[in-house]
């Protein structure tokens, strides 16, 4: 078992503060290995520093200082700084800038009519999210009794791009609508949807209205139970003369 | 997939046939049919014919794309309260 004042030598640094009523260092200090024969003797100046040889084992009274080599202290360096880049690194290039880009596919593209609804206070949506009868059950926004106003005014300047009407960035006439001022992401879908009604329901006045290939609800004339109850018994040659044409409406449950 | 498809249409449990011809439609509405999925919401309009197997169907002159289904549509046999896949309720 070592004595107190006896270290042997270690890869470590401990300097303890020395208390001011602590009596001076004194100068002998001896080996473990070969105490008593071997001794090591720092030097105690007159005007009260001491030297210290770092290359021996030496200690004192609070005061511990162990040999450390030069290769290790370097490589304490070398770790700390390669650890640092690497953790900047990984914020920098990885976890931001690829969550944002995924949150941009899936709410761009996928829900790009809801206009970032989710993260109101109101979602804007009708409280059966369906129109009534006659209508397919398909989710529509509710629109504000106020609003109904907006109707009988003139539509904003619009664009056409590709035969296709295209209004989300439409302004608002100033004063028309607080509601829609209170959500104006959701008020730009509206009213962009209400440009796009009434363009469809000039140009089907007109003669001149093509097949709606995206809406959100369509006028059926029959259910599928009906049509089937009607026209399952019929022939081929009874369909064909005269032809019946039907609208209907559904979910789509198998391709073949 | 070619110039025309067959595909099931479900309301209210029931099941009814529908034939997409790229002639019929055109070159637009074929290509909104390629994109739909199991599950979507959509509005045909044309006129009822019989298939060579006996089959009551509709002659699609018309497609509407009305909702795009976000959620899977569970497996054969599997009932989720969640869904009206199963259960075929879609209206």
């Amino acid at each position: 078992m070592a004595e107190p004042g006896i270290t042997n030598s270690t890869a470590s640094i401990r300097i303890t503060t020395p208390k001011l009523h602590c009596r001076p260092v004194r100068a002998a200090f001896t080996r473990s290995s070969d105490m008593g024969r071997n001794l090591f003797i720092s030097r105690l100046s007159a005007c009260g520093q001491f030297v210290l040889d770092f290359l021996k084992p030496v200690t004192g009274s609070r005061v511990e200082i162990k040999t450390v080599k030069l290769l290790q202290i370097l490589n304490a360096f070398e770790g700390g700084r390669t650890e640092r880049g690497l953790s900047v690194e990984g914020v920098q290039h990885n976890a931001l800038e690829q969550i944002t880009q995924r949150h941009v596919v899936i709410f761009g593209k996928g829900l790009e009519n809801f206009d970032q609804a989710l993260f109101h206070a109101h979602a804007g949506l009708h409280r059966s999210t369906s129109i009534a009868t006659r209508h397919s059950c398909v989710p529509m926004y509710q629109v504000p009794v106020e609003c109904q106003a907006l109707e009988a005014q003139p539509a904003p300047r619009t664009a056409m791009a590709g035969g296709l009407l295209y209004n989300r960035v439409s302004v608002f006439p100033s004063g028309c609508c607080a509601q829609l001022a209170r959500f104006p992401a959701k008020g730009a879908y509206w009213h962009s949807t209400r440009n796009l009604r009434t363009k469809a329901r000039e140009a089907e006045a007109d003669g001149s209205a093509g097949p709606a290939l995206v809406s959100d609800q369509v006028r059926f004339t029959h259910t599928v139970p009906q049509i089937l109850a009607e026209y399952s018994d019929q022939t081929a040659e009874q369909m064909e003369n005269p032809r019946v044409t039907v609208r209907v409406a559904g979910r789509i449950m198998a391709f073949a | 997939m070619g110039k025309a498809g067959f595909a099931h249409l479900q309301q209210d449990g029931q099941r009814l046939q529908i034939y997409v011809k790229k002639d019929a439609v055109g070159d637009v509405g074929f290509e909104v049919y390629k994109l739909l999925d199991l599950g979507d919401h959509i509005g045909v309009s044309g006129y009822l014919f019989r298939t060579r197997t006996g089959e009551l169907t509709v002659h699609v002159e018309q497609i509407t794309f009305l909702s795009k289904d976000l959620l899977p549509c569970p497996r054969s046999g599997m009932v989720s309260p969640m869904s009206n896949c199963a259960t075929g309720s879609a209206t």
